[in-house]
C-alpha cells in the first residue's frame, strides 16, 4: 500500500507503456519543484530500468507498479515487479567508456548512466518481488 | 513523439523523444546512412540508451568505411549524457 505523499500506477510490461509512464512521470513530477535536469535524469532512469524489466523478465510477472514518492528535499520512484528473477542493477559490471569505437561492447549504458547521474539508486528482493528505486533531490 | 527527417544538403535533423520504443522505426532510417553527414539535434529532447545504441551502431559502421557522424545542436542535458557515456569520444560534436 503507498503511503502518505506516494502516487502509484501499473503498467504493462512492453514498450508500449512508455509515453504513458513518461506522461505518469510528468503528471506528478509538475507538482514538485523538481528542474528540468532531475525530470530528464528520472525520465532517463525509469526509462532504463522498466525496459531491462521487459527485457530480461518479459514472461514472469505483466505488469510494474511504479510508485512516485514525493518528500521534502528529494523524489524517489521505486519499480516494482511482483513476479520476477533477481538482478541487482547496483552490481552490474562497469562500463568502460573510455573504450575505443572498435572495442566496445554492448550492454550496461543504460545503468551507467542511472549511476552517474541519478543521486541514489537502490534495490530490493523478497519472495520474487523486485524493487529498484531511484532517488532524486531537489534542487 | 520522434521524427527523422533527411534535408537535401544530407543532414539529418532528429525530433522529439529518442526512446527505447522508437529504436525499431528508426533503425530503416540510420540503416540508409551510407555517407559521413550532420545530425541536427536542435529538436531532439531526450535520448536514453537505446536511442545512443542505434546512434553507436551506425557510427560504428561509418567509421569502419572512414566516414562518420557529426551531431550538432545538443541540449545540455543530452550534451551530458552523451560525455558521461564516453561519446563525446565517439562522435564529433560541434
Amino acid at each position: 500500500m503507498a503511503g502518505s505523499g506516494t502516487i502509484s500506477r501499473g503498467f504493462d510490461k512492453t514498450l508500449g507503456s512508455l509515453a504513458g509512464i513518461f506522461s505518469f512521470l510528468d503528471e506528478v513530477l509538475s507538482a514538485t519543484p523538481l528542474g528540468e535536469r532531475g525530470r530528464f535524469v528520472l525520465h532517463l532512469a525509469v526509462e532504463e530500468l522498466f525496459t531491462n524489466m521487459v527485457k530480461y523478465n518479459a514472461g514472469a510477472g505483466r505488469r510494474v507498479e511504479l510508485r512516485v514518492e514525493v518528500e521534502t528535499d528529494r523524489v524517489r520512484v521505486d519499480l516494482v515487479d511482483p513476479d520476477t528473477d533477481p538482478f541487482d542493477p547496483t552490481r552490474f559490471p562497469p562500463v568502460d567508456t573510455n573504450a575505443q569505437i572498435s572495442e566496445r561492447k554492448r550492454g550496461g549504458l543504460g545503468l551507467h548512466l542511472i549511476r552517474s547521474m541519478a543521486d541514489g539508486l537502490d534495490y530490493h528482493y523478497r519472495g520474487r518481488e523486485m524493487t529498484v528505486s531511484v532517488t532524486q533531490y531537489l534542487e | 513523439m520522434f521524427e527523422i527527417t533527411a534535408s537535401d544538403d544530407g543532414t539529418i535533423r532528429l525530433r522529439g523523444r529518442f526512446d527505447a520504443a522508437q529504436v525499431e522505426g528508426a533503425t530503416a532510417a540510420f540503416d540508409r546512412v551510407r555517407d559521413s553527414c550532420t545530425v541536427d539535434c536542435s529538436e531532439l529532447s531526450y535520448i536514453s540508451s537505446a536511442g545512443l545504441g542505434l546512434l553507436f551502431a551506425t557510427q560504428r559502421r561509418l567509421v569502419d568505411a572512414g566516414k562518420g557522424l557529426r551531431l550538432a545542436n545538443l541540449n545540455p542535458h543530452i550534451r551530458e549524457v552523451f560525455r558521461i557515456a564516453g561519446f563525446d569520444r565517439v562522435f564529433e560534436i560541434a
